[in-house]
């Protein structure tokens, strides 16, 4: 074929592709069938089960509100099914307060969580066309580019790991559009930001919201920086802003209230100091996955897309947002390793506290790089026209050129792209779904097995074991082995007869000879309420206590979080709706009037909050930190027995005693360590008990851990009174004869994991600020 | 302030008449309109047809009562030496051991399942039974019927 049949191809590609740019059924027509062609693999296997072990618990969150408003037709509120059941609403990895909850009750969880897949895809692409153009990008180079933000590495991983959660990421483009489009005073760019911060939100995980979150921050803060000069219009443009975040946390509110109730109850605690050399984040940027490393291509972005971002970065105007968001995300995602560690100055912040992967910071990097891309496309585009370029034919030839390698290059990212969801999808380790329960049976918790955990939901069966990101607030008292599930504390007072029973709401005949306690073999939430008695927690369980005589029992779940924030979402959404009908009228905030009557809008949603905060009691959690045995944490003094160390540390923090069940314990069982602290008022925050127990011969024992007694943060605990850290430590079958030295000390679990000083070692033998606190013999 | 002056508000009657017309131009045109926006709902189409149309691999055949009951005595049997192997794995976090005894168990299910080709649920659920009922096994101590509540590692 000649040079010149090559050019005419190529230029009748070029303005065909403008065109399909442009012209938006076109461009979704385009998108669409790249997100088919993405997600093909997921979706000819959608009924299949996902294997994997986090697949099997975010699948069943998705299954169990399912169940809820298909079978028992109620909300989505309590999951019996899980952890001896737990506040579905507030569990922050559920995924079921979004659009995509349509699909899974028409189509299935499974089938709906490909289609879901597939629609956020399509989200993502023109999420990310619509932000570049606003950044300025032209059609083409905004629609070439979005792909590689699309479909990445970190959705092709997500889909396959089944963290479906993930692709809230697709939103980031959005939120950063309405931010945008709020700060030059636009109402649709409010009712943008509120939408796709509470879909965010809606779709769970804890990740895309608060990162997408920093790069809303850094927009306000290039526009601030911009607009300094005009502090009038900066602070209009603000205000607009202002009032677009407000609407998305009311708006968020029935899933930020649950989420803010589970958490302050059970606090997720990070520690470590992680991150990833340069170099590594490399690799996960531009290293195809092998199978055999799991960081390599895990946010692949492809190397084709460098010489567009080249282009976009010579680009001299409009690029300093982009490249500063670019410089911010990658040094957060170098986490621990990056000198000075802006992630680590982040994870002082309340909810960025709660990140353990720093990398995942990369999306927004890869977003951002993408948008580098999106210009240089338009750069080239431009060049040609530019009169200094048309005056030289060679520069011309060498504009023209730029431009087709880049594009080409764009549109062949595509397949790679599109391979690693391949790879990914085809690597799942898939099976047949478990079939439902043909006639239904009477509920029971199980022991169960997480690992597993879609198969008991469909044998209406809970399964006590468990696992999430956060210490679950879960009873040791739950059993698995019950021939009923609500019983009388004590069976001699009389019975108690199951009448209905659904996840929300449990119906019970109970004839008492005497006052007594019924006991559900459920977790307690302070959102269980009673018709009759009062309902309790004995140590986690839920308990309703009952005078004598017969009643008719009914507990229902009705959480104030749940209510109060389901009134605020539907004002904040009345709110947007009345904005959005504004905004067809007037675009623009424009005039006091205006402003005014955006204010109330705003603040409308807040009414019930404050109404109850300050006529009503919310929910409260009673913390009853217990130890494994049971017995109390936060004691007055030391047990009688333990040896007294009075060793002194940094930070007005002690340890008064320690204690050893068995100082010749049998090899092959456990014993007990029992370490006594106390702290004073001020401490640092953030800080963890170190043990290492050494033997005569052989590897040192690990016994590291953040909560005392596998319950209280050092944080959360009561100052001047004595805290017991009791913990079992496991005598290995072959240690007979050994003789093992229990180290131990204090540490900050973040801010690069130092040790605390010891300054005072009382009775202790110290070395490198490690208390020497007992011995033990195997025998 | 930003923006623009407000708009004069058009009289109502005039929307109503925009929106009819708008419809007439989108029926008159729908040929245009379906090239247009054909490759999206065709591409929508397919992603649907095959979510929906896509067929679960094929299950074993259910297990029969001796099935599940040697099932849970072979898998129960083990429950000691499990619980031993997960403590030396974890020697002092609770839950880990926990954690780490079922997945052993798991796999000691599914292997179960695959050799006498039946479902890993009919499986699980012999487990469940078993421990509820006391079917007849050969571990050294008693089965543990609860679990220690979740506390995830604040470092892995």
């Amino acid at each position: 074929m000649s040079a010149a049949r090559h050019l005419l191809i190529l230029r009748l590609a070029y303005d065909g592709g403008r065109r399909m740019a442009s012209r938006t059924a076109s461009r979704l027509g385009a998108f669409a069938i790249v997100a088919l062609a993405t997600v093909w693999p997921l979706l000819t296997t959608a009924p299949s089960r996902n294997e994997f072990r986090d697949a099997q618990v975010l699948a069943h969150y998705e299954s169990a509100a399912r169940e809820s408003v298909l079978t028992w037709h109620e909300l989505p509120l309590w999951d019996p099914y899980y952890c001896g059941g737990a506040y579905l609403l507030g569990t922050p990895q559920s995924r079921f307060v979004s659009p995509t909850f349509l699909l899974t009750l028409l189509f299935g969880e499974a089938r709906g969580e490909s289609l879901a897949v597939f629609a956020m895809l399509i989200v993502g692409l023109e999420g990310t066309f619509r932000y570049g153009r606003s950044r300025g990008a032209t059609a083409l180079g905004a629609m070439l580019a979005a792909p590689a933000f699309a479909l990445s590495g970190v959705f092709a991983v997500s889909s396959s790991l089944g963290w479906v959660n993930f692709y809230g990421f697709e939103l980031l483009p959005w939120m950063a559009l309405g931010t945008r489009r709020a700060l030059e005073g636009e109402r649709m760019g409010i009712v943008a930001l509120a939408l796709s911060a509470a879909f965010c939100v809606g779709f769970g995980g804890t990740y895309a919201a608060p990162i997408a979150v920093v790069w809303c921050a850094l927009e306000v803060a290039t526009h601030a920086v911009a607009r300094w000069r005009t502090p009038k219009r900066l602070g209009a443009a603000l205000g607009v802003a202002a009032a677009g975040a407000l609407f998305a946390l009311s708006l968020s509110a029935v899933r930020l209230l649950p989420i803010a109730e589970t958490l302050g109850a059970a606090h997720r605690i990070v520690g470590g100091a992680p991150g990833a050399t340069w170099a590594d984040l490399a690799r996960m940027l531009f290293q195809p996955s092998d199978g055999d490393n799991a960081l390599h291509g895990a946010f692949y972005l492809g190397v084709p897309i460098i010489p567009a971002v080249i282009l976009g970065l010579a680009r001299s105007r409009g690029n300093a947002g982009v490249i500063l968001a670019g410089i911010v995300f990658v040094w957060l995602a170098a986490g621990y390793r990056a000198e000075p560690s802006l992630f680590a100055a982040l994870h002082h912040v309340p909810i960025y506290s709660t990140l353990r992967y720093p990398e995942r910071f990369l999306v927004p990097f890869t977003f951002a790089l993408v948008l580098l891309a999106a210009r240089g496309i338009s750069f080239a585009q431009a060049l040609p026209r530019t009169q200094r370029i048309r005056r030289s034919p060679r520069w011309t030839t060498a504009a023209y050129g730029a431009l087709a390698v880049c594009s080409v290059a764009l549109v062949c990212n595509l397949p790679p792209l599109a391979s690693q969801h391949w790879a990914r999808d085809d690597g799942r380790s898939t099976t047949s779904p478990p079939d439902e329960a043909e006639a239904p049976r009477p509920f029971r918790q199980a022991r169960g097995n997480r690992w597993a955990l879609e198969y008991y939901r469909p044998l209406h069966r809970g399964s006590l074991s468990c696992w999430d990101a956060y210490p679950v607030p879960q009873s040791p008292l739950l059993r698995g082995d019950l021939a009923a599930e609500e019983y009388l504390r004590d069976s001699e007072a009389g019975e108690v007869t199951e009448r209905s029973w659904s996840p929300n709401a449990i119906d019970l005949a109970v004839r008492l000879a005497r006052p007594g306690t019924v006991v559900v073999n459920q977790n307690w939430h302070p959102g269980w309420r009673t018709n009759v008695g009062e309902v309790r927690s004995d140590r986690g369980l839920l308990t309703v206590a009952l005078p004598a005589g017969d009643h008719r029992l009914s507990l229902r779940f009705v959480p104030s979080s749940a209510t109060i924030g389901s009134l605020v979402s539907l004002i904040a959404l009345a709110g947007l709706v009345l904005l959005g009908l504004q905004a067809r009228r007037a675009p623009r905030v424009c005039g006091g009037r205006d402003a005014t009557g955006l204010a109330f809008l705003t603040v409308a949603p807040a009414v019930p909050l404050i109404v109850t905060a300050l006529i009503a009691r919310g929910d409260t959690h009673l913390f009853e930190p217990m130890a494994a045995d049971a017995t109390g944490i936060v004691v007055d003094r030391p047990a009688d027995g333990a040896i007294r160390s009075g060793t002194k540390l940094e930070g007005n923090l002690e340890l008064e005693a320690v204690r050893l069940s068995d100082p010749n314990p049998a090899a092959g069982t456990d014993i007990t360590i029992e370490l006594d602290w106390r702290r004073g008022a001020e401490i640092p925050r953030g800080v963890g008990v170190f043990v290492h127990i050494e033997p005569s011969k052989g590897d040192t024992l690990n016994a590291d851990h953040v909560l005392l007694s596998g319950q209280l943060d050092f944080d959360d605990a009561p100052s001047f009174a004595t805290l017991r850290d009791v913990f079992p430590v496991h005598v290995p079958a072959d240690s007979k004869g050994k003789v093992w030295k229990i180290w131990a000390g204090l540490w900050k679990v973040r801010d690069g994991a130092t040790r605390l000083r010891v300054v005072d070692a009382g009775s202790a033998t110290v070395v490198s600020d490690s208390i020497l606190v007992a011995s033990y013999q195997a025998r | 302030m930003i923006g623009e002056p407000h708009a004069q508000p058009r009289p109502r009657i005039a929307n109503v008449a925009v929106v009819v017309a708008k419809i007439g131009e989108v029926i008159a045109r729908w040929k245009e309109h379906a090239a247009a926006w054909g490759p999206l709902a065709a591409s929508c189409a397919v992603a649907l047809g095959l979510a929906t149309g896509a067929r679960a691999p094929d299950q074993p055949p259910v297990a029969t009562e001796a099935d599940r009951r040697a099932a849970f005595r072979a898998i129960a049997s083990d429950e000691a030496a499990m619980r031993s192997a997960a403590a030396d794995a974890f020697p002092s976090d609770l839950w880990s051991r926990d954690d780490d005894f079922h997945r052993r168990e798991l796999d000691r299910a599914r292997g179960w399942a695959t050799h006498h080709h039946v479902r890993l649920s009919d499986v699980l659920s012999a487990l469940d039974e078993g421990l509820r009922a006391g079917w007849p096994q050969d571990n050294s101590g008693p089965l543990v019927a609860t679990v220690p509540p979740c506390r995830p590692r604040a470092i892995y």
